[in-house]
């Protein structure tokens, strides 16, 4: 398996190459007046002004010269300084952002990575109980139950779900509020008597012994972790539910059945083992979606995330953004896939990666 | 304990250690957590002094009021959008420049609502000669900027000539050069003026800035500053009570940070810098009454009171104005894309402002407490709940226009899809379509007025007379105006010795995908113009704003819908955008001679005098020629509403701040129940 890992890694430079290049080259189809309409956001009152503009950023050089302009960087002619390269660690100065792209992934991963770990306990561990009582229960009422709310939470809208929860936990009842910490907790915060080792403010808030900051942060996770379980966790349930029932089906499950084996091992140590091989799957590439952000709840509860800048660059054709978030989501999306590659071989023993 | 059974108990841990931490009693009072040692804030769990009890309605307020009061002293405002940059040379945008107003100082300030009356900021007085193209400012004696530095007269002198010489590309500095030197840009004054500053050599680049250095001249002995135009200006003030050529830095501390440090031999180093390249990107350090604390992008800005500021407790700035150090300690504003969770804030006493879009006014309007109206007739006046918490200001016309603009010579080059076949042939138009007067009268008449501010500003607006805004010198609302009158645009498309009335067209209107006002001011252009005759034929096409500009740039777009909001308070910035040749739509308007010089000329005239009694039959021309040429379609001017909670009080509206509701927020107050 460590032969494998280390084959997996050392393809990633070439993989974040090529999507590079394939992103590069779609943004080619822009033309750089097109691309300079990102400086430009009224009516241009100079003439000439979006000429000056293309010709100060290159907008107009060969695709492959602005790729490798990114890439390695820009030497000043009378200075001698390189600025940016990607190789240099550089992803560039984000116009949507105000920053560098590597700041912008920085400030906003925590948010985001926050959102995704609270969010992914719940969902994860109570969609997979609920598809293997659904399953288990075949067509009894808890299954039409469970298969129900998996419709209800699969088709109702994350924009409506999440506005009603805010209106009336927050706005009625003032119980949640959206953001990640009331205004005077994020002054508190930033002042020099609290550490912020993590910037995720729950993990913080423990780690510097204050609990009110930790109630403030929950106060705030609540609504959208809610929101994002329960419009996600259909999706998974119905995953788990329908490779349980297949599961339930096979020869083997007859056989230990027939050994008189007691139903509940039946189903703890023969039936869901082989069940979860598909849910890692989904459960995998949802944790990978919530790491790279989700741009409705994000918005909606206002989390500044990944996500919700991703959309930002996209709209406004922020093209050094989306490039450098788009490797970091590649990279996220790599790394997240071979460890669901291992998990396969650690839930299946006849799973080997070689 | 298998691992199964241990991740579903830790699940409903999780959701339950969050509902059980998460509901209990909510703070009324964020703050009242923080630790002792934060200034302004109360001790660890107690009530801010003037909270009420939680059950207890204000004295003053109706029974069944119930509007929480948080955050005590701070003023929080969720909006959208946020500053390119926070160096007021550089900005050439609202946001930026409302933040600047309250960092930032010039010599000048705006009276109040006045736009056109002047009190004095880092001045204390000033003299123009007669001709009015030499302007000389008494500098202020006493005032630091905010890292400690001590104004001076070379102070005032260095900001201008930095703002003048770092003159960027699609910067605010052609408005700024027009006044000291006649010309729009710096690099009209390098050599013959036709190469950009690249292109000068050493000897020129410096002649340049000496050009500038003798425009703006201190004298630090006398106390004065000394503004030479090249001819008068009338609105040379109004622009130095704007950010972007009035405010004021420390020329010694910009040096040490490594900005220009006045070198004439040095400056082009710092001519048109990308937004992040100047060193007042995200820093500041004026001598105004906040501080700019931090700015998180994306996220929040947040100022703090100024607890040196220089202005004393019995010196106002103007009378009954505010004076000595801030009232509100600090201002919180919040980056809330989303209108849903803005509202939401606004009703649970989370924000103190909020931006409402027009179309969701029907949404806060049963919660108006109090309104004050600036247009007592119109719809906006709506009646007040006797439960309603929100201090509504409605009726107010911003300095916006919306027209359409005509292109008297559409670029066909290379094939042009806005036009069609390119002849007037029933499937297209010619280049010159719009030279026809008859052409641009027919189209004017078609265009529905009254149901395009009733659908697209939902009432919130009125017809543009023409150019030049309601209020301001030169305005007339007696003269003539087009209504919708189909009838009149047929007749006109008649009297067209093109022959479109019996070939028809076709043609193709582009507005930019997203804006909803100008998408439904296109389609209702299309429909008065299709219901007189059935061989007319327009489609209107959504483009995303990169494509459109770039169309526009091209000359390729027949009639395109935009905007005008404007620059400083004076008609010179809305005769020349639009009318004159070298305008930001004057130039893409292609209007013909003899039209073009005429136009131009009376501009000219205009700026010239500084009498307004001399100016004003000028712009009144201006006004009525461009309805009667029918140069653009304009169509409306929108009314706005500001909505505050109760607790701010103060507020007056100024058309030419740039934020209405955070552009001096030292006029503000945040008083409790």
């Amino acid at each position: 398996m460590t032969n494998y890992i280390i084959r997996r890694v050392m393809i990633i430079p070439i993989l974040m190459a090529g999507i590079s290049m394939l992103i590069f080259a779609m943004l080619s189809l822009l033309t750089p007046y097109e691309r300079a309409a990102l400086y430009v956001t009224d009516i241009p009152k100079r003439q000439g002004a979006i000429e000056g503009i293309i010709e100060k950023y290159g907008l107009d050089d060969p695709i492959y010269v602005q790729y490798w302009r990114w890439m390695v960087g820009q030497k000043d002619e009378d200075t001698g300084e390189v600025t940016g390269g990607v190789l240099r660690g550089d992803l560039g100065w984000s116009k949507v952002g105000k920053s560098t792209v590597a700041e912008v992934i920085a400030r906003r991963l925590p948010a985001t990575a926050e959102l995704a770990i609270w969010s992914a306990i719940p969902l994860i561990g109570l969609a997979v109980w609920m598809g293997i009582k659904a399953a288990v229960n075949h067509d009894k009422f808890v299954d039409q139950i469970l298969r129900l709310a998996a419709i209800a939470g699969w088709s109702i809208p994350t924009f409506v779900f999440g506005l009603l929860l805010l209106l009336k936990f927050y706005s009625d009842l003032d119980l949640f509020p959206p953001g990640r910490l009331s205004i005077g907790m994020n002054e508190f915060i930033q002042s020099d008597a609290f550490i912020q080792y993590t910037k995720l403010h729950t993990l913080d808030a423990l780690l510097n012994l204050r609990f009110d900051v930790f109630k403030d942060a929950i106060r705030h996770l609540v609504l959208p972790v809610v929101t994002l379980s329960v419009v996600s966790w259909a999706f998974l349930l119905r995953v788990t539910r329908s490779s349980m029932l297949d599961t339930l089906r096979q020869d083997y499950i007859t056989t230990a059945r027939a050994k008189g084996l007691p139903e509940s091992k039946v189903i703890s140590r023969h039936a869901v083992p082989n069940a979860l091989i598909p849910v890692i799957t989904v459960g995998g590439l949802t944790l990978i979606g919530l790491f790279n952000g989700v741009v409705i709840t994000e918005t909606i509860f206002n989390i500044k995330g990944i996500g919700s800048f991703l959309a930002q660059a996209a709209v406004a054709l922020d093209v050094v953004s989306v490039l450098g978030l788009t490797l970091f989501s590649s990279m996220i999306l790599i790394v997240g896939n071979l460890v669901v590659d291992v998990l396969y071989s650690i839930v299946d023993p006849r799973i080997r990666l070689d | 304990m298998n691992a199964r059974k241990l991740l579903y108990i830790l699940s409903l841990l999780v959701i339950a250690s969050m509902l059980i931490v998460a509901c209990g009693p909510a703070d009324s009072n964020n703050n009242a957590d923080m630790d002792n040692n934060m200034a302004n804030e109360p001790a660890a769990n107690e009530p801010a002094a003037n909270e009420p009890a939680a059950d207890e309605p204000a004295a003053d307020e109706p029974a069944g009021f119930e509007y929480p009061f948080k955050n005590p002293d701070t003023y929080v405002v969720a909006s959208f959008g946020e500053p390119e940059t926070l160096d007021p040379a550089w900005t050439y945008e609202t946001s930026g420049s409302a933040f600047e107003n309250n960092i930032y100082e010039g010599l000048v300030w705006f009276e109040r609502e006045r736009t056109d009356v002047f009190v004095p900021i880092l001045s204390t007085g000033w003299e123009a000669n007669d001709a009015g193209d030499v302007w000389t400012f008494d500098i202020r004696e006493g005032v630091t900027f905010h890292e400690g530095g001590t104004l001076e007269p070379h102070d005032v002198a260095y900001s201008m000539q930095r703002a003048l010489l770092q003159d960027r590309v699609d910067g605010p500095h052609w408005m700024t050069h027009e006044v000291f030197f006649g010309t729009y840009s710096i690099a009209e004054s390098i050599g013959d003026g036709s190469g950009g500053v690249a292109d000068g050599t050493p000897e020129e680049l410096v002649a340049a800035c000496e050009l500038v250095k003798s425009a703006v001249v201190a004298d630090d002995a006398a106390g004065t500053v000394t503004f030479t135009l090249v001819q008068p200006a009338p609105w040379f003030m109004a622009i130095l009570a704007n950010s972007f050529a009035g405010a004021v830095v420390d020329q010694e501390w910009m040096a040490e940070n490594g900005d220009w440090d006045g070198d004439c031999a040095t400056w082009q180093d710092f001519n048109d810098p990308a937004a992040e390249e100047s060193i007042l990107f995200n820093v500041a350090n004026g001598t105004g009454p906040y501080v700019l604390d931090h700015w998180t992008p994306g996220e929040e800005i947040v100022l703090t009171a100024n607890q040196n500021y220089w202005r004393a407790d019995d010196d106002p700035i103007w009378e009954g104005g505010p004076s000595g150090i801030a009232s509100i300690q600090r201002f919180v504003y919040l980056l809330i894309d989303e209108w849903g969770t803005r509202l939401a804030m606004f009703e649970a006493g989370d924000a103190d402002y909020v931006v409402v879009p027009a179309q969701f006014n029907s949404q806060v309007e049963p919660y108006y407490g109090e309104i004050t109206c600036d247009a007592p007739d119109h719809k906006s006046c709506v009646e007040v709940a006797s439960d309603g918490w929100i201090q509504a200001y409605t009726g107010y016309q911003r300095p916006i226009m919306t027209p359409a603009q005509f292109n008297q010579a559409i670029n066909s080059e290379g094939g042009n899809v806005f036009q069609g076949s390119g002849a007037l042939d029933g499937n297209g138009i010619t280049d010159d379509f719009f030279t026809d007067l008859h052409i641009r009268r027919a189209f004017s008449y078609c265009f529905d007025y009254d149901t395009v501010i009733a659908e697209a500003l939902d009432g919130e607006g009125t017809q543009a007379q023409g150019p030049i805004i309601a209020g301001m010198l030169g305005y007339r609302d007696d003269g003539f105006v087009f209504s919708y009158d189909p009838d009149k645009c047929a007749e006109e498309f008649q009297l067209s010795e093109s022959g479109v009335w019996d070939t028809g067209f076709y043609m193709q209107i582009a507005y930019n995908t997203g804006n909803e006002g100008r998408r439904l001011a296109a389609e209702v252009l299309k429909a008065g113009i299709e219901d007189v005759n059935p061989n007319f034929q327009i489609q209107v096409v959504g483009m995303p704003w990169p494509v459109l500009l770039n169309a526009r740039r091209a000359g390729k777009l027949p009639i395109y819908v935009g905007g005008w909001l404007e620059d400083f308070h004076d008609p010179h910035n809305w005769v020349h955008p639009f009318l004159h040749s070298g305008g930001a739509y004057g130039r893409v308007a292609n209007i013909q001679d003899p039209l073009k010089t005429e136009l131009d000329t009376m501009i000219a005239e205009g700026a010239a005098l500084t009498d307004p009694d001399a100016r004003r039959p000028i712009y009144e021309a201006l006004q009525l020629k461009a309805q009667e040429e029918a140069i653009m379609i304009w169509m409306y001017q929108p009314l706005v509403r500001y909505h505050f909670s109760p607790w701010i009080e103060g507020w007056y509206y100024n058309g030419a701040y740039s934020a209405g509701s955070f552009s001096y927020i030292y006029a503000l107050d945040k008083v409790g129940p």
